[in-house]
């Protein structure tokens, strides 16, 4: 078990770390990078020596543009380890991490609100067409959720709004909540809040939900066929027991399996979800700041959505031995004295049968 | 070849997957031959912009004055050549490195898989919008190129598994004791046994680089050339279609546009799904 | 006809899937104590009608007619409330190639226990129960220890079929189903089933019905046989009648001279020839007629009786029970 979590833990840090380092060479050396294209700005604009023209790119960026490209990297990361990732170019003032920092709660609201909404729901409608596959409901399920799985959600998302333009009290369609509740832990803000975020979530819930069901349905048909399923009624086991425990337990799996993958592609939904509705998470700040060059807010936003990614997914492959048990490390079996078949975690790449939401 | 009549026999029993079929051949023929059938001006006619339908116009007009028609099937092409050109290089290095990593084993074998696993968690989008906002390109390659640079990770891991499995079954250890060379294992050996399943991926990871190319251009982050779905939206929601009536045409071609090839794709891959995987067939 | 009340009783009883008919009409009784053979070849019914001996026919098939009796009540007519606690506690069933017969995300020991959460009066305490259970485990031969907490995955074939005979046996059971216990075992493993089945017959007087298409193994184990084809029973009696009287259903004769021995001449080897019918396109006949030598014009166009002898040996066929009357005297 230690050291299936260890070598999890250890896959987060390299990708973090990588990711990192990635995000150094697109500043620094791709071409048009970013850093050169301030230098010349600052340089045409006059009125600034070479010394200060570097002290303020290094201030943006949190990297001195001169010196050795090795001494740039180390410096990148040390600041990086502290936080520092610069400066706003079109704000100074702020601080890419209070940017980020303040972004990244909306995205997780809206994305985790969408997931939890569009799992339950594909668990519930997969579950119900695999029991009773010759129904008119699952035969209309089934067209339903295969057309929607194909959309594009920010076409949803466009939709969405065309049809609400007139109803902008009932169903805001842009910020994160009313400007006339005031933030805090009170009714009004909360209630705010969840009407703000009731058309992003729709957005993505729409499309995904049906991706959710089609993998359940898959998961349970599967399962419903399974021996140990015949075998747990042959032993006088209750239909609850059965449904929850040899059923259940199993066909969760590979939805459990999806999750992480699910999630990597939420959060790149959120580009363009939060861009339409306005909604100040970190999709909306890194457009934002793509088109406004500022190259410094859009690093740290791309960083941060990393980051999100590949702690969710962590948090995902802990939880996994919960649900199936049989990842035990090889001490474990030494103890009973069996050699391992080692069954490994092999996480379930997109299955064209029932892909995650896109 | 029996492939292709087994194909047939299936479209025939899953309506939507013909359908798909039909569809995406359609999209197929428009791309090739759309900017031999009509043109598109980029002067501002007032007098002709947002035109009801009509014979000269099937789909109304833009604020531009352009048929709307014309637009969408000279749109076409830009879409598919960058879409199956970024599917073409995610399938091709994915089943490369799939491929030669699992047959080979060992240590380079988890380097690349540890490699792969990056690669599979950073999230696809954001990357391609970072990469796409610094290296501003028109270039289809290169379009395509920065499309793939994710994509392929998940179909080398299943690519791999699948090679790991066969490199110790019995047919290999046959070609290997004849002392076959790895080009011949890999391609006539291996290659025949992951085909469906990277035909089907070729087919999704279509879906997504269009997915990935529209997005693109919706937001602005794609340089603006020329014309095709994605900045068809973006220049309609500049102009405020959202909120109007007038230019709902104009702003709901190239949706429908895009989710009919997208839903083709998706219904067509399913038939080839149940094509290689019998036991989908009886469902 | 027997002398022993029937534990178990099969009344012309038909289970479909769909158009086929899996099994057709079998009548068969199962006496207290005794170890029961079921045979045939794939396909010929013998598990469906194992199953049904349960209530456990797996949908899309169901009992369209006839009754399974276990003490006089009829299965077919329980709710899932009875039936519940009928099994494991009265019939249990050891399922063939026992390889997924076990919840794969759940270890064995936890899975004994839902056992006896499911039937609460069987022991006073699951510690009561788990006790048994090792003792079980070890009449299998297998250690207690390396069994309670492992997953499935973690165990052999062989292993596996064994610990689901301890699973069966668990409550104590009037009546133990096993669905071909030695196929897909190695030789070794099969010579270790059949002794444990028989030692447990001998010394818990347990009800053992079997299905197989192994004639080696009803050679050893079976009191009583019967012989199916495409869902008919063509005869029925004990293991002796079987394998050496002379009057015989053609088919039972021909597969007894198709067990190859390892003493007698290769040469004398006989196959039957020809292929099993089509379930779903069955002549209105003889099933067997089309591969048997001692065909009549009659054969194809009448299905034959099942007539009985006193002695309780009964075989449906023409042309054998031509100059017996109805009652099976001469």
């Amino acid at each position: 078990m230690a050291s299936f979590l260890a070598k999890r833990l250890a896959l987060a840090l390299v990708t973090i770390y990588a990711v990192v380092t990635l995000t150094f060479f697109m500043v620094r050396l791709m071409p048009g990078n970013a850093m050169s294209y301030l230098e010349a700005q600052l340089s045409q604009q006059g009125g600034l020596t070479t010394q200060q023209i570097a002290a303020k790119v290094q201030e943006a960026y949190g990297v001195q543009p001169t010196g050795p490209l090795w001494h740039q990297y180390l410096s990148y990361l040390g600041n990086a380890v502290h936080g520092n990732f610069g400066t706003s170019i079109l704000d100074p003032g702020k601080t890419v991490l209070s940017v980020v920092a303040g972004a990244l709660p909306w995205t997780l609201l809206v994305v985790g609100l969408a997931l939890l909404i569009s799992f339950a729901i594909g668990v519930i409608i997969g579950t119900l067409i695999a029991a009773f596959p010759q129904s008119m409901l699952a035969k209309i399920a089934t067209g339903v959720v295969s057309f929607l799985a194909a959309v594009p959600n920010y076409i949803i998302a466009l939709v969405l709004i065309y049809l609400v333009a007139d109803q902008e009290h009932l169903l805001p369609a842009s910020g994160p909540y009313s400007l006339t509740t005031t933030p805090g832990w009170n009714v009004s803000f909360i209630s705010s809040v969840l009407q703000h975020a009731l058309l992003p979530v729709l957005s993505y819930v729409i499309v995904a939900f049906g991706s959710w069901a089609l993998t359940m349905k898959g998961s349970v048909s599967t399962i419903l066929g399974a021996d140990y399923v015949r075998a747990g009624e042959a032993r006088g086991l209750s239909r609850y027991r059965v449904t929850r425990s040899y059923i259940g337990r199993n066909a969760m799996l590979p939805m459990v399996t999806n999750l992480g993958l699910s999630l990597g592609y939420m959060f790149g939904g959120s580009v363009f979800i939060e861009t339409f509705f306005v909604y100040p998470g970190l999709g909306y700040y890194l457009v934002q700041s793509v088109n406004q060059r500022d190259y410094p807010v859009m690093m740290g936003c791309f960083l941060l959505i990393t980051i999100a990614v590949v702690v969710s997914n962590l948090i995902v492959d802990l939880a996994y031995p919960l649900v199936d048990p049989r990842i035990m490390s090889p001490g474990r079996a030494r103890q009973t004295g069996l050699t391992v078949s080692g069954r490994a975690a092999e996480a379930q790449t997109a299955d064209p049968a029932g892909r995650p939401a896109a | 070849m029996k492939f292709l009549r087994d194909l047939w026999r299936i479209c025939r029993a899953d309506k939507p997957a013909l359908i798909g079929a039909i569809v995406i051949l359609i999209y197929l023929a428009v791309a090739i031959i759309g900017p031999f059938a009509t043109h598109v001006g980029y002067q501002k006619n007032p007098a002709l912009a947002y035109l009801p339908p009509s014979l000269k116009y099937p789909l109304g007009t833009d604020f531009l004055g352009n048929s709307v028609l014309s637009e969408l099937i000279i749109g076409t092409r830009p879409i598919m050549e960058v879409g199956i050109l970024a599917a073409v290089m995610v399938v091709t290095v994915g089943v490369t490195v799939g491929l030669v990593s699992g047959y080979r084993g060992g240590v380079m074998d988890q380097v690349v898989m540890r490699i792969t696993d990056v690669f599979l968690t950073i999230p696809g989008l954001p990357l391609v919008i970072v990469i796409a906002s610094i290296v501003r390109t028109t270039s289809p390659f290169a379009l395509a190129a920065i499309l793939s640079v994710t994509g392929w990770a998940g179909l080398a891991r299943a690519v791999r598994s699948q090679a790991l499995s066969l490199r110790t079954s019995d047919f290999i250890d046959a070609a290997r004791v004849q002392g076959l060379p790895l080009r011949n294992m890999v391609a006539r050996q291996l290659l025949p046994n992951v085909g469906p399943y990277v035909a089907i991926h070729f087919l999704l990871a279509v879906t997504d680089a269009i997915y990935a190319e529209v997005g693109l251009y919706l937001l602005g982050v794609a340089p603006i050339s020329g014309t095709n779905w994605g900045i068809m939206l973006n220049l309609a929601l500049s102009q405020g279609a959202l909120y109007t009536t007038q230019s709902a045409l104009y702003l709901f071609s190239p949706m429908l546009a895009i989710v009919f090839l997208q839903v083709a794709l998706v219904y067509f891959s399913r038939a080839m799904d149940r094509l290689f995987n019998p036991r989908l067939r009886v469902q | 006809m027997a002398a022993d009340p029937a534990l178990l009783e099969v009344q012309d009883l038909t289970v479909s899937f769909g158009k086929v008919r899996a099994v057709e009409n079998v009548s068969l009784s199962v006496g207290q104590g005794r170890v029961y053979g079921l045979v045939g070849e794939s396909g010929c019914g013998k598990s469906t009608l194992a199953y049904a001996l349960l209530g456990l026919v797996a949908p899309p098939g169901r009992i369209v007619s006839g009754a399974v009796r276990f003490r006089g009540q009829d299965l077919a007519r329980m709710s899932y409330r009875e039936l519940r606690r009928l099994r494991a506690r009265h019939i249990a069933v050891v399922f063939q190639a026992a390889m997924s017969a076990f919840n794969p995300v759940i270890s064995i020991g936890a899975q004994v226990e839902h056992i006896l959460d499911a039937h609460p009066g069987v022991y006073p305490s699951h510690q009561a129960g788990r006790e048994y259970f090792e003792e079980l485990l070890r009449l299998v031969r297998l250690r207690p220890e390396q069994v309670w907490r492992t997953y499935e995955s973690r165990l052999s074939g062989g292993m596996k079929q064994r610990v689901a005979i301890a699973f069966a046996l668990l409550l104590k059971p009037e009546v133990l189903v096993l669905d071909e216990p030695t196929t897909a075992l190695d030789v070794l493993s099969q010579r270790l089933v059949i002794d444990i089945v028989r030692d447990l017959h001998q010394s818990l007087d347990t009800t053992v019905v079997f299905v197989t298409h192994d004639l080696a193994v009803v050679a050893e184990l079976a009191e009583r046989v019967a012989v199916m084809y495409a869902g008919r029973l063509v005869e029925s009696g004990t293991v002796e009648e079987i394998f050496f009287d002379d009057r015989r259903h053609p088919y039972v004769k021909a597969l007894i001279s198709a067990m190859p021995s390892v003493a007698a001449d290769p040469a004398r080897l006989r196959p039957i020839p020809g292929q099993v019918p089509d379930l779903s396109a069955l002549p209105p006949g003889c099933r067997f007629e089309p591969r048997c030598a001692l065909a009549v014009p009659v054969c194809p166009l009448v299905e034959p009786e099942l007539v009985v002898t006193a002695s309780g040996h009964a075989v449906s066929c023409h042309v054998v029970n031509s100059g017996l009357g109805r009652d099976g005297g001469q």
